[in-house]
């Protein structure tokens, strides 16, 4: 019996791996291209219930589409083929492509553009703020006005460039929007239609919409996938493009993959307490500030696959990058005068004020350990007595808003985007949580919110650079290194990078721009 | 019998009642654990609407009252980070898994007291000892080392073996289901079989070892009984045992246990769709695997109960 049982077993296993080609095709047809995710699942693919986490919002990105997105120079049209901007009052007209219909045949309209402006200010989305727009006006069947209360300089990248416009027909009687999950609610306007989605293999797949205004995608299928190991699927040919690990770029690249880098638009930061003493002073974030050797740390923690973080926050990618002028050079010596300042005296426990040895606790996650450890080894070296604490993301995120640490690790993107995003970090409405307390100078409160109502490129500019050596000199937090991510492909598709990320600046290659055929317009009209 | 299925039921419902605590004794809240570092540029109209929509909003007494209403109704709540019924989730997650580590469940089983019972009555083979070698290896290597060596070996250079998930992804790719589901399923089952065969022979092994030469062996060969019902019947039955104990803990565990294959492997089981609730404080999909995890420990207490009082029949006469 157990002889037959084992061959049984053998058998079922052999056959399971060697059965006929027929049966068991090995390569995947041509025309189908696939994505590899290691987290799977994104959350239902309908404007109104994706994670609203970056990877989310790119799934819907190939279903629905915008009034106009981005290419690897800037905007570009998208259903608007053309819009023009009036300041009194501030308007922003957009024509419509009179062709654009949705993936049930019926046509685009200026009324589908103002329902979706209406119902997202009855339903908010987790990502567009409507607010800005005081009245919408439909000027025709293929033309917009959106009017707005006063002048907001993100508008055509936080709302136009962001806002996927909704098909009346389908939404209108849609009371609870998150829980329409049925295949009606990814009827969109975009170059691809939903063929399936299943949440437990974090499969989406996508075929080519034939009567896409702006032509039939090249790639007649695409699919995303969550993946065990990227590297190894790639290998393999089970998938054409992935994230990899920084370690494997060149052994790929060897392998003749297409292996791209991505612009640093993720910043890891050290998280100060301003509620407590000493954090709360100057004087002690400069001296730890002078106490990291951020090159080294960058080298040490992650084989070099990363930049020192520029104190002003926002990194060289970003078109808004302005180098301050404020630096801070490794100088544990000037660390400890400035601790020294703080009426600190060193002893062999440490730096001691009115009799008390201060003693810190860092936070951090498991993915930041490396960086823990080389910033405790760092200030260990000036003196400053650290202990580690590790946590998982949530515990920590929930500890630094209560304000119940001493010092963190965590880091946030979008800083490829529009500048907004530094409002959003140091003054938005939950900055603070995120700040351990920090308190806004007027000064700086003014500047960011000049940042948003100036138009004029070269003047927001120098806002833009006034706000990032506001931010150096005062350092509410201390940005540590942009750390590099790569992704490889099979090169079939020429995937490019976003100008300042997609939308509002999800540092991600896959935009659908590089899936439509040649000839399309990809300039700023 | 009745009394014991009171005692069951008094389970139930206190864990039932720890089932909605634990969770939120997590530190960390799901809005945090939704939007990570996203949460600084969510609107703050679309945070309170999460909050509102979720109940989370409401004092916990009510909360409390609201699951304990939709459990009894057979709703087990609405995932927060899915946006989605939890039981619409978890059904085909603990379909794989109940597919995976059933199957694996019955063939380590199996394949092990077969393997144990021969490792016992051929102890003094040279074969054996390699045998046991190979066991105790097996057993001391983590599954998701096992499961990366098979992966590189049998899907990227032999190219016999998907690498990921439990489906075609593809139309076109996909023969049949049923060859695409057990073609997906090879690898991993042969990852948590390899990992769990071993333990079961050298516990079968070890029992059997104790009772080879036990009077009642004597007695049943004495009255000309066959070796292979010898084998089975009498001294594999008594040696199985500690053996139920074992099987007992391992069916409450199956939902979990299998988490580093289903990452390796990207398998869509429940152990790793917990892991993610856990991580993501999705309270009620936790309530709701736990909930299961739950019934699967009681369930496997039950069946161990069960098979001590078959294999064991003075344990029957006891209340």
């Amino acid at each position: 019996m157990g002889k037959k049982f084992l061959l049984l077993a053998g058998f079922l296993l052999v056959q399971a791996g060697l059965s006929p080609p027929s049966l068991w095709p090995q390569e995947a047809p041509p025309q189908t291209y696939i994505i590899g995710d290691p987290q799977g699942d994104w959350g239902f693919p309908s404007p109104m219930s994706h994670n609203p986490r970056g990877p989310g919002y790119l799934r819907v990105s190939f279903l629905f589409d915008t009034l106009i997105w981005k290419d690897a120079h800037g905007f570009v049209p998208a259903l608007a083929r053309r819009w023009e901007y009036r300041p009194a009052p501030p308007t922003y007209t957009f024509h419509l492509h009179p062709s654009a219909v949705w993936h049930d045949g019926k046509p685009l309209t200026a009324s589908d553009v103002a329902f979706t402006i209406d119902y997202l200010k009855r339903h908010p989305h987790p990502w567009v703020d409507v607010r800005p727009i005081r009245q919408v006006e439909v000027a025709g069947p293929h033309t917009v006005r959106l009017v707005l209360d006063r002048p907001y300089a993100p508008f055509l990248e936080e709302i136009a460039g962001t806002m996927f416009i909704l098909p009346r027909h389908i939404w209108q009687d849609i009371q609870d929007p998150a829980r329409f999950q049925e295949p009606r609610a990814t009827v969109g306007s975009g170059p691809y239609k939903l063929a399936e989605y299943r949440r437990e293999l974090g499969l989406y797949r996508f075929v080519a919409f034939e009567q896409y205004y702006r032509g039939k995608p090249v790639v007649p299928e695409l699919s995303f996938v969550h993946v065990g190991n990227e590297l190894l699927a790639l290998k393999g040919k089970a998938v054409q493009a992935a994230a990899i690990p920084p370690e494997a770029a060149s052994e790929l690249k060897a392998l003749g993959f297409t292996v791209a880098s991505q612009p640093h638009f993720w910043c890891l930061k050290l998280l100060f307490n301003h509620g407590r003493f000493p954090m709360q002073e100057l004087a002690f974030r400069r001296a730890v500030a002078r106490a990291v050797d951020l090159r080294d740390l960058v080298s040490q923690t992650v084989r070099g696959h990363g930049l020192p973080a520029s104190p002003g926050l926002l990194p060289p990618d970003s078109p808004w990058y302005h180098p301050p002028a404020t630096q801070y050079l490794f100088d544990p010596r000037a660390s400890r005068e400035l601790l020294a300042s703080l009426g600190y005296r060193p002893t062999p426990e440490g730096w001691e004020r009115h009799g008390q040895t201060l003693d810190l606790e860092l936070l951090t996650v498991p993915g930041y350990a490396r960086v823990a450890e080389y910033l405790k080894k760092s200030l260990q070296e000036i003196g400053l007595r650290v202990r580690l604490r590790q946590v998982d993301y949530t515990v920590l995120d929930q500890r630094v808003k209560a304000q119940n640490f001493d010092l963190a690790l965590s880091g946030h993107g979008g800083l490829g985007g529009d500048p907004k995003i530094i409002n959003d970090v140091v003054a938005g409405p939950f900055a603070a949580e995120f700040l351990g307390g920090y308190r806004l100078p007027p000064e700086l409160a003014r500047l960011l919110t000049d940042q948003l109502l100036t138009l004029d490129v070269a003047q927001r500019r120098q806002l833009v650079a006034r706000i990032q050596e506001w931010l150096a000199r005062e350092l509410p937090t201390l940005p540590l290194y942009f750390p590099t991510q790569y992704i490889a492909h099979d090169g079939r598709v020429p995937w490019f990078f976003t100008h300042g990320g997609i939308a509002k600046g999800i540092p991600l290659y896959f935009n659908k721009l590089a899936l439509l055929p040649p000839g399309n317009s990809l300039s700023s009209p | 019998m009745i009394s014991r299925v009171l005692g069951y039921l008094f389970v139930l419902l206190f864990v039932l009642g720890l089932n909605f605590t634990l969770p939120r004794l997590l530190p960390g809240d799901p809005l945090t654990a939704l939007a990570g570092e996203q949460e600084l540029i969510l609107t703050p109209e679309f945070r309170q609407e999460l909050r509102q929509r979720y109940r989370l909003d409401q004092p916990l007494p009510w909360q409390v009252l609201h699951y304990l209403a939709t459990l009894m109704r057979g709703d087990l709540g609405y995932s927060f980070y899915y946006h989605a019924p939890v039981l619409q989730i978890i059904g085909p997650a603990l379909l794989w898994t109940l597919l995976l580590c059933g199957v694996s469940f019955l063939l380590s089983t199996g394949l092990g007291i077969m393997l144990g019972v021969e490792l016992a009555r051929r102890r003094d083979r040279p074969w054996t000892k390699t045998v046991l070698g190979v066991c105790l290896v097996l057993e001391s290597l983590p599954g998701f080392l096992v499961g990366m060596g098979l992966l590189m070996v049998f899907s990227l250079k032999l190219g016999l073996f998907p690498f990921f998930g439990a489906l075609e992804v593809t139309p076109a790719k996909s023969g049949s289901f049923g060859a695409g589901v057990l073609r997906h399923m090879a690898l991993p089952l042969l990852t948590l079989v390899l990992g769990e065969l071993p333990g079961m022979a050298l516990l079968t092994r070890a029992g059997m070892l104790k009772i080879l030469n036990a009077p009642f062996v004597l007695a049943a060969r004495a009255r000309g009984l066959g070796e292979i019902r010898i084998k089975y019947r009498y001294q594999a039955r008594n040696a199985l045992l500690p053996l139920f104990t074992r099987l007992g803990l391992r069916f409450g565990t199956l939902l979990a246990g299998a988490v580093p294959v289903e990452v390796v492997f990207a398998y869509p089981g429940a152990g790793q769709l917990l892991f993610q609730a856990l991580l993501k404080r999705d309270y009620p999909l936790i309530q709701g695997l736990l909930l299961v995890s739950i019934l699967a420990v009681l369930a496997g207490n039950a069946l161990a109960e069960w098979g001590y009082r078959w294999a064991d029949p003075r344990l029957r006469e006891q209340p």
